[in-house]
């Protein structure tokens, strides 16, 4: 693997990559505007696309939190307009690979130790790149290790990194400042706990070891006396990428084991354990050829607080029973509705929630639910367009709700959109009960 | 006394003191000998500070070369080998450098990063001729003799960012020379321009029909 050309060295050159782009969106929005003049019909999403192709440009150059903040917000499909998704999911796999001297440099100074002394074989290639981060292959007799090492100073650069993607990520969501400092602050504070490997080596054995029970979920073996915090060690995976075990055609079985997995890894750790991998994106899993699914980073956990679990899980019940006063009231508590409303605002927030966390919730009031349907992905896709749009719902801002539903948000989006890929029937309701029962055992225990 | 002794108490004398000697004359009556021994080393304090950086870089340089996995490199690799592990070895000269180097190494301050660039230029020399065999570095007319010099400008700089550097373990001068090192191997090597010129020539010579 060649090093990548030009990496742009200083906060200056950073900086300067971003305001080129900013010119270069601030030109489409100008030929977008002057075309609507002159009567020439251009959709929308044109100017999206072009604007989300330039901005990857600057993005493709960069490494470290940006590429991760792009990352996140190509998960959101949601929030993000469809063009913007796509072009940023594409940043998920680039970022330019560390030398050899300074990988050995690495070893040395975190563990005291060159990687030869520590394996029979360690490739000083890189085998793949993560965001913050490199993957090596090494070797004590036969079995094989997967080391991934992170990238120096990432820490240092993400705060900078962030005060500079701010403003094109809140022009590209259309939101003001305050209104997503929360959230901000949330998805900031997340990325430099992804920077520690000694809480991510403490994470990983927690949540494998308690996850152990779940069929078909499988977890690669941690290694601490070889990790560091910048170094960690685990066992490694022989497996198909999510992407590569989609397009090798799986039959429907396979396929909904597969998505049983996931829908249970996810649910069983949200509701008993209370504390969930919330980073659901393709690259996290491998698929081996046993159709099991492996779990491979867990970078990014994020601990569910009792009162926020009861307000947000607490309206499904709500729902069910139609209880309109119950969801009222849980609204009230995440406030989604504010003391300060109008009681007309407070019935239309009311009302649009309902529809849309119906929507979102629909599988969970089902025993089995099928995910390869279009027309349920295509009915949120609308909605979620619709209201983005709304005029009234505009003009009373975002920047509502707890900033704790964001990354929960966050992984139901990434689990449905991989569910969807998989066309997966799984079954979901009548799980509930048993991880209610499973949560219940775990506080016993 | 040698060169070396009296390397080692100029040293110890900036580490204590805080300054450098005030003159041969008062650092040579410290040391219990004459102005006369002194010169017989070195004809003044630069030239004493160009051979301790002599000193330290040949250490280095020893040291790396002697590596197994350093033979196994590409020069580009070789000389970040050599960067990584020189600024290893200068953790224990960092609080001397703190008091002898202006902490910017920015043109103005060239005088005393020049002679820093001087004991750096042999091994440089060294390592572009071993690339300009292994294909690695680009012989352009005229500034391909000069490479050497441009590169060791480099030297003096990386010791200004890890003297400014507070970012944990220095971490940010290991990626600064990861970087600069790129950067002039990228140049160096057959990069754009030289497509660029050579289908500039090709136009040429063939009457810029186009």
């Amino acid at each position: 693997m060649k090093e990548k050309d030009t990496i742009p060295a200083s906060k200056v050159s950073r900086a300067m990559r971003f305001a080129k782009a900013g010119v270069k969106v601030g030109g489409n929005y100008v030929k977008h505007y002057a075309k609507r003049a002159t009567g020439t019909k251009l959709e929308k999403d044109d100017l999206h696309k072009a604007n989300a192709s330039d901005l990857y440009e600057a993005l493709g150059e960069m490494k470290g939190s940006v590429l991760k903040l792009a990352q996140m917000m190509s998960m959101d499909q949601g929030v993000l307009p469809t063009a913007y998704a796509q072009q940023f999911q594409m940043a998920q796999y680039s970022a330019p690979p560390l030398s050899g001297p300074l990988v050995r440099k690495t070893f040395r100074k975190y563990l005291g130790k060159m990687p030869e002394e520590l394996f029979d074989r360690f490739e000083d290639t890189a085998i793949a790149a993560a965001s913050i981060g490199q993957v090596h292959r090494a070797w004590i007799d036969d079995h094989p290790y997967a080391v991934k090492i992170q990238y120096p100073g990432v820490a240092d650069s993400i705060l900078s990194d962030i005060q500079m993607a701010k403003p094109f990520a809140l022009r590209m969501l259309e939101v003001r400042e305050h209104e997503v400092k929360d959230y901000i602050e949330e998805v900031t504070a997340k990325l430099l706990e992804e920077t520690d490997y000694d809480l991510e080596l403490q994470q990983s054995i927690e949540l494998t070891e308690k996850s152990s029970v779940l069929e078909h979920v499988r977890f690669p073996k941690y290694y601490p006396a070889y990790s560091s915090a910048r170094i960690l060690v685990m066992d490694w995976i022989e497996g198909q990428p999510f992407d590569k075990f989609l397009a090798t055609n799986p039959d429907q079985e396979t396929r909904n084991r597969v998505g049983q997995a996931l829908w249970d890894f996810y649910n069983f750790q949200i509701h008993a354990l209370r504390k969930v991998h919330a980073d659901p994106h393709p690259g996290n899993f491998l698929i081996d050829d046993r159709g099991q699914l492996w779990v491979i980073d867990f970078g990014c956990v994020k601990a569910i607080p009792e009162s926020f679990y009861r307000s947000y899980f607490g309206m499904l019940e709500d729902f069910e029973a139609n209880d309109d006063a119950g969801i009222r009231h849980h609204l009230q508590q995440l406030r989604i509705i504010l003391p300060t409303d109008k009681e007309e605002t407070k019935g239309f927030l009311q009302e649009t929630f309902i529809e849309m966390a119906g929507l979102m919730a629909k599988p969970m009031f089902q025993d089995t639910f099928d995910f390869g349907d279009t027309d349920y992905f295509a009915q949120i896709y609308q909605r979620g367009e619709q209201l983005g749009k709304d005029p009234t719902l505009r003009k009373i801002g975002s920047g509502r709700g707890p900033k704790d539903a964001l990354y929960i948000n966050r992984t139901y989006f990434g689990l449905y959109s991989m569910l969807h890929q998989l066309r997966a029937t799984i079954r979901t309701r009548d799980l509930m009960e048993q991880y209610a029962a499973q949560y219940e055992a775990l506080q016993l225990g | 006394m040698d060169a070396h002794d009296i390397i080692k108490a100029y040293r110890l004398h900036v580490l204590e003191e805080g300054h450098a000697p005030a003159s041969v004359f008062k650092f040579a009556q410290q040391l219990g000998i004459s102005e006369a021994d002194f010169y017989q080393y070195f004809a003044s304090f630069e030239e004493l500070e160009r051979q301790y950086w002599k000193h330290l870089i040949d250490r280095t340089r020893n040291k790396v070369e002697e590596q197994e996995v350093y033979q196994g490199y590409t020069t580009r690799e070789k000389l970040l080998h050599f960067y990584f592990t020189l600024f290893e070895d200068l953790m224990e000269e960092r609080s001397f450098m703190l008091v002898l180097l202006p902490h910017d190494m920015s043109l103005e301050n060239l005088g005393k990063g020049r002679s820093m660039a001087k004991a750096i230029r042999p091994y440089l020399e060294h390592l572009i001729d071993e690339g300009r065999t292994e294909g690695e570095v680009e012989n352009r007319p005229v500034i391909s003799d000069r490479y050497a010099q441009m590169l060791s400008l480099q030297w003096p700089w990386l010791v200004g960012f890890w003297l400014r550097d507070t970012s944990k373990g220095f971490e940010k001068t290991d990626t600064a020379i990861e970087k600069a090192v790129h950067v002039a191997f990228d140049l160096m090597g057959r990069n754009a321009i030289d497509s660029l010129f050579d289908f500039g020539k090709f136009m040429y010579q063939n009457g810029m029909r186009s």
